[in-house]
């Protein structure tokens, strides 16, 4: 059977509202307002509309059928994905579009959780809520305590992921966190949930996101360089916290194999990564896992310097969730679609950048990632 | 101590799948559910063992010695009942039937270590809640 994916849908269209403090804006406008800017953007209407994939906001809402009445069309295809990083949507609009279930779809994420004031540290009536466990941040110091056990991690070392996150946003005008952060700066701060310090844990922010996907051939006849998906991959440890060592997100691997081994690539092909960030020390494992980096000397390898402006593999140009803002992923793969088409603007455009790596997480439950380039392959 | 004087969060005592292990702790004993089929166990409590898909289980006396898979210190309270206690520390341990239990860790911080041996500590927290926790076993 062809499996191969490669250079046969493309990104045509990115829209995003402000970010920040949306107060009265519902997750669901959030996302019809960032789907409006994406069709200009494409240079299409909703006539062209044909599916539609919706994430769940973080408070659960953002269903297809809830933004259906204020997008004000009914795609023959549309889906709600319960935890759709960016990725996961993606892949499944690829799918829908590759067997002619869709052709144009629009893909959208939107929230509130600022304003609304999401209980973030919501306590489980659980042995764990009891025992004071809570937050993301809780399972990612237990994950990073280890890790810097095992190998030896140093504060500086780990530090140049939220770091490096600050000099990005600080040549990003949609980033929220802009002020200088030096390494001496971050390492004066007290630690929040130890070893993680309040940079290394993502912002909490409202906004709306969205992106258009179509077929290459359509791609063709619209008014942006098409940004065409290269591969994709897969792979889940939905036992959860049933599999001791779930914090290590050794599954992740997996997904890693699987991408490299459908499109022939390596880990010198990409110019650009960009890695979800709800915490600093998933990135990480991701880059460990994927195999930017050997398991244990991710550490070594940041402190090089090469995800960091000038550096050889950038990385999060936009800030990602650490400075720019929290969209769960989704403003990641716009700003790499912006790199893409050489339109970053002068502070932050990566020359030359053809290749870019996506890759997101569920927690401990689910990963994905995706390759794009500006070429079909 | 009384319920009114405890202002940390007080799990669901009465969820019955968990009931068991809660009044076991009560009595300081550390327990798992145990499949009655293929003796695996698993915790917290599920309806169905993942390792075999027989149904059938019980609660069975683990043991109360463990090592510190790793350990997070909070320097802040997200849930106001632990102000007084910043900053304290909670672990994943995996106890010596293999079992991991999340748990707080009580006493001076300056021993802590990956690896580190603990055994089981049963805080009384209120009348009918006792919370299973850990303390380092001295070397």
């Amino acid at each position: 059977m062809d499996t191969d994916i490669r250079g046969k849908v493309a990104i045509v269209g990115i829209g995003h509202t402000a970010q920040g403090e949306l107060p009265g804006q519902s997750p669901e406008l959030n996302s019809v307002l960032a789907i409006k800017e994406a069709m200009k953007d494409a240079g299409i209407d909703r006539s062209s509309l044909d599916g539609l994939i919706t994430c769940k906001s973080v408070q659960g809402t953002n269903t297809d059928c809830q933004v259906g009445p204020l997008l004000g069309i009914n795609p023959r295809y549309a889906q709600t994905l319960d935890y759709g990083t960016c990725n996961f949507s993606i892949h499944l609009a690829v799918q829908a579009i590759v067997t002619g279930m869709a052709d144009t779809v629009a893909l959208c994420y939107g929230a509130n959780a600022r304003t609304a004031k999401f209980p973030f540290g919501f306590t489980p009536p659980t042995l764990a809520g009891a025992s004071g466990l809570m937050h993301v941040g809780g399972p990612a110091a237990l994950a990073l305590q280890r890790y810097k056990s095992l190998y030896g991690m140093t504060d500086e070392e780990f530090g140049y992921i939220a770091v490096g996150a600050r000099e990005w946003a600080r040549r990003n005008p949609v980033a929220l966190f802009r002020d200088p952060m030096s390494m001496a700066d971050y390492l004066a701060m007290d630690y929040l949930i130890e070893p993680l310090r309040r940079p290394d844990l993502t912002m909490i922010s409202d906004g709306g996101v969205a992106l258009i996907l179509t077929s290459a051939e359509r791609a063709a006849d619209m008014p942006n360089k098409p940004v065409y998906i290269l591969g994709m991959s897969e792979a889940s440890q939905i036992r959860g916290e049933y599999m001791p060592g779930y914090l290590d997100r050794e599954f992740l691997g997996l997904a890693a194999q699987q991408i490299w081994n459908s499109t022939g690539m390596t880990q010198s092909d990409i110019d650009l990564l960009y890695v979800q960030d709800p915490t600093a020390f998933w990135v990480l494992q991701m880059i460990e896992h994927f195999g930017f980096a050997p398991v244990g000397d991710g550490g070594k390898w940041l402190a090089e310097g090469h995800t960091l402006p000038g550096g050889s593999l950038p990385l999060n140009t936009n800030g990602g969730q650490l400075s720019e803002c929290y969209m769960w992923g989704w403003m990641h793969i716009v700003e790499a679609v912006r790199q893409l088409r050489g339109a970053a603007g002068p502070e932050r455009q990566v020359s030359g950048a053809e290749i870019a790596m996506y890759l997101s997480t569920q927690t401990w439950f689910k990963g994905g990632a995706s390759i794009i380039a500006t070429h079909k392959g | 101590m009384t319920d009114t004087a405890y202002t940390k969060p007080v799990p669901d005592l009465d969820d019955p799948a968990m009931a068991p292990f809660w009044a076991a702790a009560r009595q300081r004993r550390l327990t798992a559910q145990q499949c009655t089929s293929c003796k695996a166990y698993r915790f917290p409590a599920l309806e169905i063992c993942p390792t075999c898909l027989e149904q059938g289980a019980h609660w069975a006396d683990v043991s109360q010695d463990g090592t510190i898979w790793s350990f997070a210190t909070y320097h802040r309270a997200f849930h106001p009942g632990f102000k007084d206690e910043l900053p304290y520390v909670v672990a994943i341990v995996e106890n010596a039937d293999g079992i991991h239990y999340v748990g707080k860790i009580s006493g001076p911080r300056d021993h802590l270590a990956v690896g580190a041996k603990v055994r089981t500590l049963f805080i009384e927290c209120t009348d009918r809640f006792t919370l299973p926790a850990w303390e380092l076993v001295d070397a």
